[in-house]
């Protein structure tokens, strides 16, 4: 090691003895993954590396702060368009550790070459910990990126120290998060865990989500050219505003109160650390090695499964052009049902959802008669569509499992339809959760602006269908379960989401032009839909090159 | 006098809560001495690997008292890991790795210094033959490549235990003679081997004691002339008879109206 790599790794590992890691364990650890997680599979066939994978994503994210930026560039006051960004990446944050990298923090794969070693359970933690942070951190930094050039020229040095409170911020979230699952396991069993933990995410990802409301809502209701901010009791009480506060006083900037909010933020962070790594992360080891250990399935579990559905039979019968395809939707859905890691994905996005329609009606306790009837003059139920898209992000976690071996199905199964699969697993994720979703939403819509907007709804939620099905065409997405779960590909998913309800809008806009005119265009392009679906389906079944996998 | 190395009592596990916990193992007691080859056997779902995994730490919440080399398990499985060694029964590697790569990650994991674990490395791949592997990426590996490597693994830090879960699976005949001639070695030098497996002909040949395990309780311990109880059978037969695979057999015409059609 060169004098260089002494002094630049002297942090770490001061870091790393006040948290009772062992540095040797920690580096070798490391550095395995990360060297793992860019090796190209030798069968591999994909055009791009992992690098590059990894680069264009990073790339798009950048796009996104630009798009960001654009909002931030409005409000005059430094303070306030740092907490407002700080708001937005704890919850961006938040969101990609509770949907994406969870399954990472828990993940058991690697129990048979850990667990009999003598490693502790605060070594170990660290090492995910640390890994994650690198993707989320790279993640949080592309994002950062136009804001940081917009603060290099207008502020100077203060974008050096934005940067840093990018990465602390990022630090902080991970570790709120990962307390609170740990602070659960010291509730439950560590054979229980798994089982509580989907609803501790659906929980936290409402929290995280309402919270940042808070801030969109005070800006939107105010004249934003003109709003500063002003230091008060409670902004000390807000985080996004103590890595503002944190920036301004180490980029010299900083008034009267940064000097506090400074320390809060190197406090909380460091008592954050120290209180995960040294009391809650004792039960680490059991929590992952009772994870992968064998697990009973529950009698109602098996009487589940075995109760035929006769309704359901016929639905799919109706819906599935081939075997195949029935296949397809069944294959499908046993997987989404027995795959921990998969639900981890899915199921925080149905708690956003609802979160998202709260946000968008802003309900109104005080003077409700009124609210509710402005409110059914105004086409907020056009927002639905994004609610409701949600609905639709289980297809693009389909190809992702742990056993990607296990797909030499496809190369020796003696059928040409192969993409019948595909289209089956679609139709299955869309009937089970997008569909039930829309039927959920329609009794607030019809309540509040009656059956004449049916139409309007029916037009924009297979539009969404449509875009969902043409995405899987657009991206060449591989055939369910061929894939591994890769670190690179992590984010990949919140990137799609984001980029998905982008094309959303569109939607909203078309719909919106379209309930302009008459509402016989809107029942007759309803009437279309269904033809203009099957298309869709048949361009995914048409695909003759098959994807390796 | 030999010192006891594993000492097991009333040792449960069960997997579930409530109405739908299942109890894997019912009360295991045994104590094993020290430079013993034991052939640790039973049907499939009987508890074997449940046990292995007990004893090597990867499971920690069990009912009972274990002892390793002396130390108890319970609040010490970190000290008790740095004595042992542990060979699953499947690829549990880093594939994306070299084996000089794992076998270093593997070697530092157990505090060995960095010339210990290469001279260790390059002495155990040749041992197996696979020195011109040693670069090589184990993605590529066939699966007796990769349970040698395990093996190697198993052993990189001299443990006093050597637990192996189906050491052979994937291995060739001649692998499998070395690797036979390994445990008779390794016990020699005082090492307890610790062998869990389904290949009854391979346990009949190297075990100085054979446990047979069903339904999460040992229901026969000893030497294989004990088991053997004066008859002449093989170690197949005896298993059949106690774990009652001879009534099973009889079961066999189910096969034939299957593909009758």
């Amino acid at each position: 090691m060169t004098v260089i790599q002494r002094i630049l790794s002297a942090p770490l590992n001061i870091f790393l003895s006040l948290l009772g890691v062992n540095e040797r364990h920690f580096k070798v650890l490391l550095a395995a993954k990360l060297k793992m997680d860019f090796r190209r599979p030798p069968n591999s066939f994909q055009s791009a590396g992992k690098k590059q994978t990894l680069i264009k994503q990073l790339f798009i994210y950048a796009f996104l702060g630009a798009i960001m930026l654009l909002s931030l560039y409005r409000i005059p006051d430094l303070m306030l368009q740092l907490s407002v960004f700080y708001a937005f990446l704890i919850v961006f944050a938040g969101t990609i550790m509770l949907t994406e990298f969870t399954s990472v923090l828990f993940d058991e794969s690697e129990n048979h070459v850990l667990l009999p070693r003598p490693v502790s359970s605060r070594t170990l933690l660290i090492v995910r910990l640390i890994h994650v942070l690198i993707y989320i951190g790279n993640i949080t930094l592309s994002l950062s990126l136009p804001f940081s050039i917009y603060l290099a020229i207008n502020y100077g040095f203060i974008a050096l120290a934005f940067l840093l409170g990018v990465f602390l911020c990022a630090w902080f979230i991970m570790l709120l998060v990962v307390g609170i699952y740990m602070s659960l396991s010291r509730l439950v069993s560590a054979s229980r865990f798994k089982d509580v933990l989907n609803y501790l995410q659906i929980g936290l990802a409402i929290i995280i989500m309402a919270s940042y409301q808070l801030v969109p809502n005070f800006i939107e209701d105010a004249n934003m050219e003109q709003l500063t901010f002003t230091h008060a009791w409670w902004t000390q009480l807000v985080p996004s505003v103590w890595f503002a506060g944190f920036v301004r006083f180490l980029s010299g900037m900083g008034e009267g109160n940064d000097v506090v909010l400074f320390l809060i933020t190197i406090g909380v962070t460091i008592l954050e650390s120290v209180i995960l790594v040294r009391t809650l992360s004792s039960g680490f080891n059991a929590i992952i090695a009772e994870s992968g250990a064998g697990t009973v399935t529950k009698k109602k579990e098996v009487i589940k499964v075995n109760a035929k559905q006769p309704w359901l039979e016929k639905v799919i019968d109706l819906l599935c052009v081939s075997s195949v395809e029935k296949m397809g939707w069944a294959f499908t859905m046993s997987h989404i049902k027995s795959d921990r890691k998969l639900k981890q994905q899915l199921y925080p996005m149905f708690a956003y959802s609802i979160i998202m329609v709260i946000v968008f009606l802003k309900p109104q306790v005080n003077n409700f008669g009124a609210y509710m009837a402005e409110l059914g003059q105004s086409s907020k139920y056009l927002m639905f569509f994004l609610a409701g898209f949600f609905g639709t992000i289980g297809i693009s976690i389909i190809p992702y499992t742990d056993t990607p071996k296990a797909a030499w199905i496809y190369e020796v199964a003696s059928t040409n339809k192969k993409y019948h699969m595909q289209s089956g697993a679609i139709k299955a994720v869309l009937f089970t959760f997008f569909l039930p979703l829309y039927v959920l939403y329609l009794v607030p819509i019809i309540w509040i602006w009656g059956v004449s907007v049916l139409p309007h709804i029916i037009l924009g939620a297979s539009l969404s269908a449509a875009l969902a099905i043409l995405l899987v065409k657009l991206q060449k997405q591989p055939l369910p379960f061929s894939q591994a779960r890769e670190m690179v590909n992590k984010g990949e998913y919140t990137l799609k989401m984001l980029l998905g309800m982008a094309m959303v809008g569109v939607i909203i806009g078309l719909v919106y032009l379209v309930s302009l005119a008459h509402i016989g265009l809107s029942i007759g392009l309803c009437v279309m839909m269904p033809f203009i679906i099957v298309l869709c389906y048949r361009l995914i079944r048409s695909q003759k090159v098959a994807i390796r996998v | 006098m030999k010192q006891t190395s594993i000492h097991i009592r009333g040792l449960r596990k069960s997997f579930g809560k409530g109405a739908d916990a299942k109890e894997v193992l019912k009360g295991i007691d045994l104590s094993i001495e020290s430079g013993q080859i034991i052939g640790y056997i039973g049907p499939n779902g009987a508890g074997k690997s449940t046990t292995v995994k007990i004893l090597c730490g990867i499971l920690t919440s069990f009912e009972g008292d274990i002892e390793v080399m002396g130390i108890p398990l319970r609040n010490n499985a970190i000290e008790v890991k740095r004595k042992i060694g542990y060979v699953p029964e499947n690829g549990a590697l880093y594939e994306a790795l070299t084996p000089a790569e794992y076998l270093n990650l593997v070697g530092t994991l157990f505090d060995m210094s960095s010339s210990l674990i290469g001279e260790r490395t390059d002495s155990l791949l040749k041992y197996f033959e696979m020195s011109q592997h040693a670069n090589q990426r184990m993605d590529t590996f066939s699966k007796g490549m990769k349970q040698k490597i395990l093996i190697i693994a198993g052993l990189i830090n001299n443990p006093d235990i050597l637990f192996l879960d189906e050491p052979l699976s994937g291995l060739d005949a001649n692998s499998v003679i070395l690797v036979k001639d390994m445990l008779t070695r390794l016990a020699k030098q005082g090492k307890t081997i610790f062998y869990s497996s389904h290949l009854m002909d391979v346990v009949e040949k190297i075990s100085d004691r054979i446990i047979l395990i069903d339904n999460g309780q040992v229901i026969a311990d000893g030497t294989f002339e004990e088991l053997q109880q004066d008859s002449k059978a093989s170690l197949e037969q005896v298993f059949a008879k106690l774990t009652g695979g001879e009534e099973r057999v009889g079961e066999s015409g189910i096969l034939d109206e299957v593909f009758k059609n």
